[in-house]
């Protein structure tokens, strides 16, 4: 841990946290955009003497700055409101759903590496060959497939052709499996590319020709030489669907009726549930800035070079 | 993105094409080619499936539940979704590209503004995005279309200030410069022509990904909504009905997949073409 290393950590925290800010400052004017936040963050239902109530609470009477100051305040303390749709906290209600969507994407990235990660190996060491082409296919296919009409087809075939599975629903490891092929087929995608072009780069590296020359096993060659050097491309990657796990699993939550919270954001949003929202995109925004700040962080660690020529640009 | 090996690149190349002139054709000429009205309810023809199927002559590709002709329902929502989708990808390019060389020319505080306004929208998933604004402005077509118009803008930004940065240094606009050209003439006659082709590309890789945005949103009851259909929207609604009749949703699902596959076969033959810079190995 040197003192440069510090001060790269620093930076890119700094700059992380200047985004959240961000982030939150423009939720913020978004939503007094969007009418005046009392009648929003209510709800259709709400009586005159609460809209009353909650604009002295929220400030909404006192001037801009100050509301912005007290909303600032509320986000740090964890006062979101609460959800006029179930009547109960809204940071609680999300955190309830939290959960779900973890199991749901950490199946879906596991099934997205044991696919992608293969054939992208196998692919970039039979380069050219009928395999290369067959897993590049897929990966092609893969990524432009979306995850809803994916989803309709494997319900179509696993649930109402062959019975194997149940549509709809969370609670076993049956549920889990549609869901999770779904979500991760376009990561698998991916990570194939990736693998793909991050071997053939180490695979034609001088020191890859060196261990060559050195008549090493292949199997040694490959797990000491090859992978530890193609992997960070394909960590970058996973990384990045790890912080963008809410907004991923929107889809795939509401097509099966997983109860996580990429399905709440949905029903929230059809009800204009607003407190709701607001704390998903919150939430989202943050996991997102989080996960890319410790790959920046790894990043450095893994390579000095990289956090040299920060520190000197 | 893809460091794929070249396959039989002109086949490939020639069907992509083949069925994007199809889709503009159904597109421009919905109405001409349509048999039907794509909202008119036949109960007598409900649930047909299509031709080969066990269907019969008189609506090849099948009807849905409410016996509305899918061929002519599909004709209309291509136009849709491909009106949405060129619309989108043009404020897109529009909206990035002037960020970006506002940002390049202007520098400093403007440049530091644009680059963490670039910054927050990479960090947020732009799913969340559209559906926060959704959620607070109602669902409604022109909103709709300012959302999937926004999209992508970052990128377009962050690669028109990068190549306006570089341009700058070229001779041209230092010439131009020297004969006391506004900044306006001088991004418009010269730099904006001179980086045209990295902006092409990306609005090829933009164009599907609408597209799928589209078809996301309107699959969830959140975009394009009925009487107007769009392929998203048509492949939700045959969702309800995957039991008894696969083909209401099966049909638009395939129009989707093929549309991004062609635009991305197309955007990968261009990206070669016109982006020497950007070629692999």
């Amino acid at each position: 841990m040197t003192l440069g290393f510090i001060g790269f950590v620093a930076q890119k925290t700094a700059r992380a946290l200047l985004t959240v800010l961000f982030i939150v400052t423009l939720v913020f004017f978004v939503l007094r955009l969007a009418g005046d936040p009392a009648t929003v963050l209510l709800g259709p239902e709400a009586t005159p003497d609460m809209i009353e109530e909650l604009t002295v609470r929220l400030g909404l009477d006192q001037p801009l700055w100050r509301q912005y100051l007290a909303y600032l305040s509320n986000v740090l303390s964890g006062d979101f409101g609460s959800s006029f749709l179930h009547n109960r906290d809204a940071l609680a209600l999300v955190m309830e759903h939290v959960d779900a969507t973890l199991l749901l994407s950490g199946a879906a990235l596991a099934f997205a590496l044991l696919i992608g990660v293969p054939l992208g190996v196998v692919s970039a060491l039979h380069r050219g060959s009928a395999w290369d082409r067959a897993a590049m296919t897929f990966a092609v296919l893969g990524y432009c497939i979306p995850n809803f009409f994916l989803a309709v087809l494997l319900m179509l075939l696993l649930s109402i052709h062959w019975a194997l599975l149940p549509t709809s629903g969370g609670g076993s490891l049956a549920h889990l499996v549609m869901p999770s092929i779904t979500l991760g087929t376009a990561s698998a995608a991916i990570i194939a590319r990736f693998t793909r072009s991050a071997m053939l780069e180490v695979l034609g590296s001088r020191y890859m020709r060196a261990a060559e020359a050195r008549d090493l096993p292949t199997v040694r060659l490959m797990v000491h030489h090859a992978f530890p050097n193609a992997a960070i491309p394909v960590v970058t990657v996973v990384g990045f669907m790890i912080g963008g796990m809410i907004g991923g699993s929107i889809v795939t939550e509401t097509v099966f009726a997983w109860p996580g919270v990429g399905r709440l954001f949905v029903s929230s949003v059809a009800n204009r549930d607003i407190p709701v929202v607001q704390v998903i995109v919150l939430l989202s925004g943050a996991a997102m800035v989080v996960t890319n700040l410790v790959i920046d962080i790894l990043y450095g660690w893994l390579d000095p070079r990289i956090r040299l020529r920060r520190a000197a640009g | 993105m893809s460091p794929g090996p070249r396959p039989t690149r002109s086949l490939a190349l020639w069907l992509a094409l083949g069925w994007l002139a199809l889709c503009l054709i159904a597109a421009i000429f919905a109405d001409f080619l349509a048999p039907y009205d794509f909202t008119s309810i036949d109960l007598r023809s409900r649930i047909q499936p299509p031709l080969f199927f066990g269907g019969q002559g008189n609506h090849w590709l099948g009807t849905d539940d409410l016996g509305r002709d899918l061929y002519s329902r599909l004709l209309h929502s291509i136009r849709i979704s491909i009106f949405v989708a060129l619309l989108g990808t043009v404020i897109g390019a529009v909206i990035g590209t002037f960020l970006g060389f506002l940002a390049a020319h202007m520098g400093g505080l403007v440049d530091d503004a644009v680059m963490l306004l670039i910054d927050a929208q990479a960090a947020l998933p732009f799913m969340v995005v559209a559906l926060l604004l959704i959620a607070l402005f109602g669902s409604s077509l022109s909103l709709f279309i300012v959302i999937v118009g926004i999209y992508g803008w970052e990128r377009y930004a962050r690669l028109a200030r990068g190549l306006a940065l570089s341009a700058r240094e070229r001779g041209y606009v230092t010439a131009a410069r020297v004969f006391d050209a506004s900044p306006f003439y001088i991004y418009w006659r010269h730099v904006l022509p001179n980086t045209a082709s990295a902006l092409i590309v990306n609005a090829t890789l933009n164009f599907p990904e609408i597209i799928l945005l589209e078809s996301a949103l309107s699959f969830l009851g959140l975009g394009i909504q009925p009487p107007m259909s769009s392929l998203g929207n048509m492949l939700g609604y045959g969702r309800e009905y995957l039991l008894s009749a696969w083909w209401i949703a099966v049909l638009p699902g395939l129009v989707i997949v093929l549309t991004a596959l062609a635009v991305s076969i197309l955007g990968d033959h261009l990206r070669d073409r016109l982006d020497p810079d950007l070629q692999r190995r």
